[in-house]
Order: C-alpha cells, then structure tokens, then sequence
C-alpha cells in the first residue's frame, strides 16, 4: 500500500538503496562515456579516470566539473552542433535551452530517452499533486523540454491536452486565462512571473485574481525560488489550496517539493546533485550555499556528467519527515544574477526575502539598476502595479539598509521591462525606456 | 457521420439536403450567441484528445476539438506537404512559429499528446523549434549557426526580424537552406524573403484544418487528397475535412480561387489552388 502522494514504491525505498540504483545507472552512464562520447573520452583522458574507478557516489568526485562555458566552447570550436556528448539516433527531435543569458545549449532527445523522460515527468507531476481526470494546459511552447515531457505526461495518464494560442510571455495572459476558464483544469504548472501576469489581467478584466483559478487545486511554480511569505501569498491571491514549487533546467536537474514543503526532493530518474563550493567545486556541508552539479542517471540523449547547471542552491540536512529517500535542494538562482554590493552578495531571492521580512512588502515585483551595482548601492526599483506602495514607501529603503547592511536606494516604477521569464533580475537604465 | 448532430451545423440548415457554407465570422457569431467554446462544431458528448486556441483577435476565443481522427489526418496533410517540398530522413527541418501553429504542432510526435505520427516522425527529419517572437530571432540564427537546416518553415511575420538578426549576426542562410516556407494562420501569406533561395508558402484555414503547400515546380498550391474541394454557386471555393470525426468540416469558405486539374509532375494526382 503507497503512502498518500507517492507515485511508486520507490518513494518508500530506503536512502541506502535508493543510492545503490543511483550508483548502478550512473555507471552505465560513466560506461557509454567512456567508450563512445568523444568530448568525455577526452576529459576522462585527461584525468585518467576510467569507469571502472566508480564504485560508489563518492567516486563521482574523480571527475572534473564541467561548466556551460566549456560546453559552449565545444561547440564554438566544432562549429556545428552535436558536440560529442549525445547518445542516441532514433527519432531525435532537437531542442534549445531558453538562452536566457545569450548563448544557447543545444539537446538531442532520441526515442530511447522518452523511456525515463516520462517516468520522470509522471513523479514529478504526482508529488506535485496532479492526479488523473482533467485537462492539461499544455504551459511550454513546443521549444522548450517541459513542453516535450507535458506532452509525455498527458499520454501517460492520460489527459486531456490544452493547447492555446502563442506562448508564456505577458501578452498572451488573455489567451491563457481565458483557456483556464474554459477547461477548468485542476492542475497548473507555470513560470512564477507568468503566475502575476494572469493575475494583472484577471484585474484588468474586472475579474478578481481568485477567479483566474478557479477549480485550480495545485499550483506548480518553477523558474524562481519562492519564500515562505510569498507561496502564502500565492494561495491567498489566487486561492489555490496547494502551491508546489519546482526547479528544473533542460539539462537534467528535476527537482520537485512535497506535502511537506521543506525542500525540493530530486526526481532520481533525471540526476544526482551535488552542491559545491563555488569558486572550488570542493564538497561543501548540507545547507551551504553553493554551486548546483548535476550528473545524469540515464544514458540517453545528451549526456552532462558533473555538469555546473549555473545555479547556486542549498542541499537540506537530513531526512525528509514525509519519508521519500531522494536528498532535498533548493536552487536560490542562477550563479550570473549574484548581486555584488561592496563586498557583499545577494541573490534576487535574498532581496525578496529582506522585502518581506523588514517591512512585510510580499510579492513585488523588482529589479536592481546595474549603474546603482556599479556604483556600490543596492538602486532597487520596485513595480507599483498591485502592491499598496504607500504602506512601505516610507520605510523600505531604511529598513533594507538595516537588514542587508548594504547602501539602498528604493525607486518605484510604474511598470518593469518583461522578458520571457519575467522581470530580468538586473536592468540598466537605457532599458526603462523614457525615464 | 451525419452533421444533423452538430449543433452548429443543424441550426445552419435551411432543409435536410441544403447546408449553407460558413466562414469563421458565422462560427465566431455562433460561439458568442451560445456561450460554446467550441462554436457548436464539437460531436456532444464526444471527448476531445486535444484542444486547440484558435489564433486570432477574438474574445472569447475559439477552440479547435481535435479526435484521434482530427489528429491522424491533419498531420498528413502536414507530411505530405512536407514530402512536397522534398523533405527527407535525416534533414534538420527549423520551424520559427508558436507551438501553437498546426505547422509545429503537427509536425513530430513529442510536440502534441495523443498524435502518433508527425511530419518528420513520418519523413524520419528532425525538427528544431524556435518559438515564435520576434525577440526570439536571435536564437533562430544560432539554430542556423550550429545547425544549417535544410528547410525553415517561419511564420510570415517572423521573416523580416530573423533577416535583420541574421544580417546582425553575420548568417548567411543561403549557404544551407534549400527551401524557406512562410506560413500565416489564414490564407496565404503575402511576406516575401531577402534570401536567394526557393521561397513557398502555405495556403491554411485552421478552422477547417485545412492545409495547402506551394509546389516548388508548378508554383501552384498543391492540396492533400485528404480534402474534398467544391465550388459554390457563388464562385467561392468549399472545403471539406471528411477525416473529421468529433469535429466535423463541412463546406469551409475558402476564399476565391482558382481549381486547377491534376497534372503537376512533382505530384501528378493533386489538384491545384491557384488564389485570385
């Protein structure tokens, strides 16, 4: 008998053989590198490492960490794409990383791969709370790998696919929210910005946000971490009863939260994680802050072996109190949007948090001025749409100067520039057009 | 299956043998006069696989209801324009348009739940899809870069940002591409590319899942024998979607144009669109 929320018996498995499997696929992995994926033949050359060396998952500590730059190199050297770590010719569909920071990572998904994706898709979904019956809005345009495994997942249950006109970037919120209020589904998995443009237009349309979700019962944010503070004020805005957060990237990391909420436990058909000391990639305790290394445990399609993602994230202590053995993480932000102030650092999550914290400012929408960064002061400029800015207007820059022991400036914009992902965490001044 | 059950359909009749023509304005009209999403074309009570927003202005919007059936033949008719355009295995095919474009959605399995075979699933090509904004041609050109596709089917709108980005970026498209299709989800597109290389366009009415593509040989718009085609009294060409079977297609405004007979040598047996 499974325990409520967990999708096979595996949930149940105990750590120490949930790490044997992990070591067994990640073996095979280490093998079909070794022997046919040129670009890890050389590196594993270079280091004299040879699979046979693996005998557990501390062994994985005998391979050099390879970073996006590398791979970029790779193919900037070759010209053309592949690159030397794809397995797998059989009805390859081809996909891109979002290039959210410039350069684009190219994926080769052959039909072996499909075999875990789904699997992986299926878990990830289910301890995110979707359950069979509804429909699914299919949320990633066909570019993009979620959109690839929602698609899997859909045959699998299988449920009903919602397609709607253009893709996930503000101006097509109408579209969205209109399809939510014709289908009714249960379960939504959507970018976090994506989540504040449904409600902007819910109001635009004299609707109150609650009644943009309406029969939503499970709400899944991926693309940026969320605070305590804020997932209770995603449920109270949006009166959705549970908001699940999720990580992923095109990579392999999938990491999905429980009942719990403490944590994001790893979907363990994707990849192990390891998160280390950024400057060093040396092991680091479990609640450090560091860099995310990924190692795929399938060997099909491309193949990212002690691969920096480019996230920084926090590995949790201990053993989750829901039971589920796979270790908990939780990825802060991506590495390139580190804030340096003076000899300090924040991530856009730790500016969040101080928002909420100091002066109780939950859900805002902001960026930092680059020229501010420059100049050694945290310039923040903060979205007046849907907040009642005359509470904290007075109080915001003080309060963060306390809290972060940084210089603050607070400036209130009308609106923000969106990108696809929303708000970018960093904003020149040209970019604000007009002001 | 008879269209006496499809609301839509039985409140256009004017007597059991005689059913008038439509166009999206009198499926819109419908869909807003009764609060249907679906516009009155879906089967009751049938349960669709997959659900489709059509692209447009209107508000609400309307939905396409899409079978195993719907799926299977609009997904042909996809391939065979594909094999027309002399699409085959193992040529990278990029596709710049929304995944929400019958011309990306249809065209590989992994990209639709529920849709056994797509175009290059069938034609054993590999897609690459950039989605469709505009911000987004940059990316496009390094899909070009890294990739050099053979074919790029691009949303109409989409060619004149992608040119400036390739020009930007110092691509040259010509030296890979064989063939550029435009495409647009009404009609056929009026867009035209600065690149010499063979340029042809898609003649679509999503509403009807109809699809026709321009023959590189001909220059006419070849059309998939999956669709029955006829002329009203009015001069407008109809078309029909037989292999509808939830959402049935049934005397589809066309638009004007010209029927031509079989007798292309790339496909000898198609009948020919020529727009006016």
């Amino acid at each position: 008998m499974l325990k409520e929320g967990f999708w096979d018996e595996m949930d149940s498995w105990p750590r120490a053989r949930l790490d044997r499997y992990w070591t067994r696929r990640i073996r095979r992995v280490l093998d079909v590198a070794y022997n046919s994926l040129p670009f890890y033949q050389r590196r594993f050359q270079q280091v004299g490492f040879s699979p046979s060396q693996f005998r557990s998952l501390d062994d994985l500590r005998r391979l050099p960490v390879t970073e996006r730059g590398e791979l970029l190199n790779a193919l900037k050297q070759a010209g053309r794409y592949p690159i030397g770590i794809e397995r797998g010719h059989e009805e390859v569909v081809l996909c891109v990383s979002s290039g959210t920071e410039g350069d684009v990572i190219f994926l080769s998904f052959p039909r072996q791969w499909a075999d875990m994706e789904r699997q992986a898709t299926l878990r990830a979904h289910w301890w995110a709370g979707l359950r069979p019956g509804g429909p699914i809005l299919i949320s990633a345009p066909a570019w993009h790998i979620y959109a690839l495994g929602q698609n899997l997942l859909a045959r699998a249950l299988p449920a009903q696919a919602v397609i709607v006109w253009g893709t996930y970037s503000p101006e097509f919120a109408s579209h969205v929210l209109q399809a939510i209020r014709a289908f009714s589904p249960q379960f939504l998995g959507l970018f976090l910005p994506f989540v504040f443009s449904l409600v902007a237009e819910a109001r635009r349309r004299g609707l109150g946000p609650s009644q943009a979700f309406q029969g939503v019962k499970n709400l899944m944010v991926v693309g940026a971490p969320i605070t305590p503070a804020l997932r209770r004020h995603l449920q109270e805005l949006t009166g959705v009863e549970r908001v699940v957060e999720a990580a992923g990237s095109s990579e392999g990391l999938l990491a999905v939260e429980c009942e719990v909420g403490q944590g994001l436990h790893l979907v363990p058909e994707k990849s192990v994680v390891e998160v280390l000391d950024a400057a060093t990639y040396d092991p680091i305790p479990a609640g450090q802050q560091g860099a995310v290394v990924i190692t795929n445990t399938w060997p099909w399609g491309p193949l990212y072996i002690r691969y920096a993602t480019g996230d920084l994230g926090v590995m949790y202590p201990g053993e989750c109190p829901c039971g589920r053995p796979s270790p908990r993480i939780k990825v802060m932000g991506r590495r390139s949007h580190l804030l340096r102030v003076g000899q300090r650092s924040f991530l856009p999550y730790d500016v969040q948090q101080a928002m909420e914290e100091a002066v109780g400012l939950v859900g805002a929408t902001f960026a930092v001025l680059w020229e501010g960064l420059a100049k050694g002061c945290l310039h923040l400029l903060v979205q007046e749409e849907g907040i009642d800015a005359r509470a904290v207007r007075s109080r915001l820059k003080k309060a963060l100067e306390d809290y972060l022991d940084v210089p603050v400036k607070v400036e209130w914009a009308p609106s923000l520039p969106m990108r696809w992902k929303g708000v970018p965490p960093v904003i020149r001044r040209e970019e604000m057009g007009g002001r | 299956m008879s269209v006496d059950s499809i609301p839509f359909y039985r409140d256009r009749m004017e007597s059991p043998s005689c059913l008038p023509p439509w166009g999206l304005y009198d499926w819109l009209e419908y869909a807003q006069a009764h609060q249907d999403p679906f516009g009155g074309r879906k089967l009751p009570g049938a349960l669709p696989l997959v659900v489709v927003q059509l692209e447009g202005p209107s508000d609400p919007p309307l939905y396409l209801a899409l079978g195993r059936q719907e799926l299977r033949g609009w997904a042909r008719a996809v391939t065979y324009l594909w094999r027309l355009w002399g699409v085959g295995p193992g040529q990278i095919i990029a596709l710049y348009d929304y995944g929400s474009s019958p011309m990306v959605f249809l065209a590989h399995r992994r990209y639709t739940p529920h849709l056994q075979r797509g175009a290059a699933d069938a034609l054993g090509a590999k897609p690459i899809c950039n989605d469709g904004l505009a911000s987004m041609a940059p990316r496009m050109v390094e899909i070009f870069r890294y990739l050099r596709p053979q074919g790029l089917i691009v949303r109409a709108e989409l060619v004149s940002p992608l040119a400036h980005a390739c020009r930007e970026m110092g691509v040259t498209p010509e030296e890979f591409l064989s063939f550029v299709v435009l495409t647009e989800a009404e009609g056929v597109p009026k867009a035209a590319v600065p690149w010499r290389v063979t340029t042809l366009k898609t003649w679509r009415a999503d509403a009807a899942f109809f699809v026709a593509g321009e023959c590189p040989l001909c220059r006419l718009f070849h059309v998939p024998p999956l669709y029955r085609l006829a002329r009203h009294e009015d001069g407008t060409l109809l078309v029909s979607a037989p292999f509808g079977e939830i959402f049935p297609v049934v005397g589809y405004r066309l638009g004007p144009a010209h029927l031509e007979k079989p007798g292309c040598p790339r496909e000898s047996s198609a009948w020919r669109l020529r727009p006016c």
